[in-house]
């Protein structure tokens, strides 16, 4: 008796919507991973320039493109960061069930979800008026 | 409510290895199980759907089937919650036998592997075992598991990789390996805990959402990563002092 092999398709991330959410909250982990990459470097870039312009004044104009990039640039990758970070927030509370030992109300999961909403926005607000006060 | 119920069966005919789709119609009953329905076809039309099923009422697990894309157990679903047209399909990552009738042979012999037992039940001692019923609330929720394989059907690593030990068998280890009465914890970890063990879960959730029984196996499996990890921790510090 022959039997017929039943495994998923080539698109099987599609056929539900918990597997298409699985891959959002996997891929929105990238837009977080580019911004902490995106403040690391910014952060090595303003310690470099600034030994530079103590000790080397006249080599300063190297990093001016890093530093003296228009403000709204800063605001785009935060943006976006913040954005990425919700999204990975929201997918991943949804796409765990019952993971924790204990049990979550449907209110207590609405005030564990609102506090990582506004951790999130309280960094990228953080982290937008510092670099906007250095600038 | 509808005057009648259209029911679409997936066929597969291992004779001439023909698959194709069925519809009947099926009168409506707000008490029509899928099953019911499966069997109102059988008996009414001669159809000789292939098909597993024993209990009817969702405890011995036989008769799992995709029913509208959702792995479920066809005796505890009900017609009258579905949209039209009811799409029944046989498991997947399943191999087909016949019909709905899929070999669950790979999934089973993984469940072995879990050892699911404890040492009490292979020991002859036939002093009782005593476990409080705080003891007993932590297996509890593992314990339900009637290995109704729906979980494997619905996890795409499994589907992908055969060799993955898949959700059930974790969450039996799970179980076993919280039974206070047991004594080869250490043997079961190293199964459970191997390259096909729990490392290959991505912890999609989806064996949780279909679980018939509330089990919970994509959290059996984060616990049971972390116990992994101790287990391998404790492994090296052995090695090390032999």
């Amino acid at each position: 008796m022959k039997k017929i092999q039943n495994k998923p398709g080539e698109k099987w991330w599609n056929e539900k919507p918990s597997y298409r959410l699985y891959y959002i909250r996997e891929y929105s982990g990238i837009l977080i991973a580019l911004w902490a990459l995106y403040w690391i470097g910014f952060s090595i870039a303003i310690l470099i320039a600034r030994i530079l312009i103590e000790y080397l004044p006249e080599t300063n104009t190297a990093f001016g493109h890093i530093l003296f990039l228009p403000l709204k640039y800063y605001f785009l990758f935060t943006a976006i960061g913040l954005a990425g970070a919700v999204i990975h927030t929201i997918t991943w509370l949804q796409s765990m069930p019952n993971i924790f030992p204990f049990r979550l109300s449907k209110f207590q999961k609405g005030v564990a979800f609102g506090v990582l909403i506004l951790v999130w926005i309280g960094l990228s607000a953080v982290i937008y008026l510092t670099i906007r006060s250095q600038l | 409510m509808p005057k009648n119920f259209s029911i679409k069966i997936k066929r597969y005919d291992p004779g001439t290895g023909k698959i194709w789709f069925e519809t009947h119609k099926v009168p409506a009953d707000p008490k029509l199980t899928i099953l019911d329905a499966v069997r109102a076809i059988n008996e009414g039309k001669q159809a000789s759907v292939s098909h597993r099923s024993s209990c009817q009422m969702g405890i011995c697990g036989s008769c799992g089937a995709i029913v509208n894309g959702k792995p479920v157990l066809m005796c505890s679903t009900f017609c009258k919650d579905l949209k039209t047209p009811i799409t029944i399909e046989p498991l997947k990552n399943f191999p087909i036998v016949k019909d709905l009738v899929v070999d669950t042979d790979n999934a089973m012999d993984k469940m072995r592997e879990a050892l699911p037992y404890t040492t009490y039940a292979t020991s002859k001692s036939k002093s009782a075992s005593k476990q409080t019923p705080r003891q007993l609330n932590r297996i509890k929720e593992t314990s339900q598991c009637i290995k109704c394989m729906l979980c494997y059907s619905a996890c795409p690593i499994f589907g992908l990789d055969k060799e993955f030990i898949g959700p059930a068998a974790i969450a039996t280890g799970w179980r076993y390996n919280k039974d206070t009465r047991d004594k080869i914890t250490n043997k079961r970890m190293d199964s459970l805990t191997s390259k096909d063990g729990v490392w290959k879960c991505s912890f999609i959730g989806e064996c949780s959402n279909v679980c018939p029984k509330s089990v919970d196996p994509a959290g059996a499996i984060q616990k049971m990563k972390v116990m992994g990890v101790l287990h391998s921790a404790k492994s090296i510090v052995k090695r090390k002092k032999k």
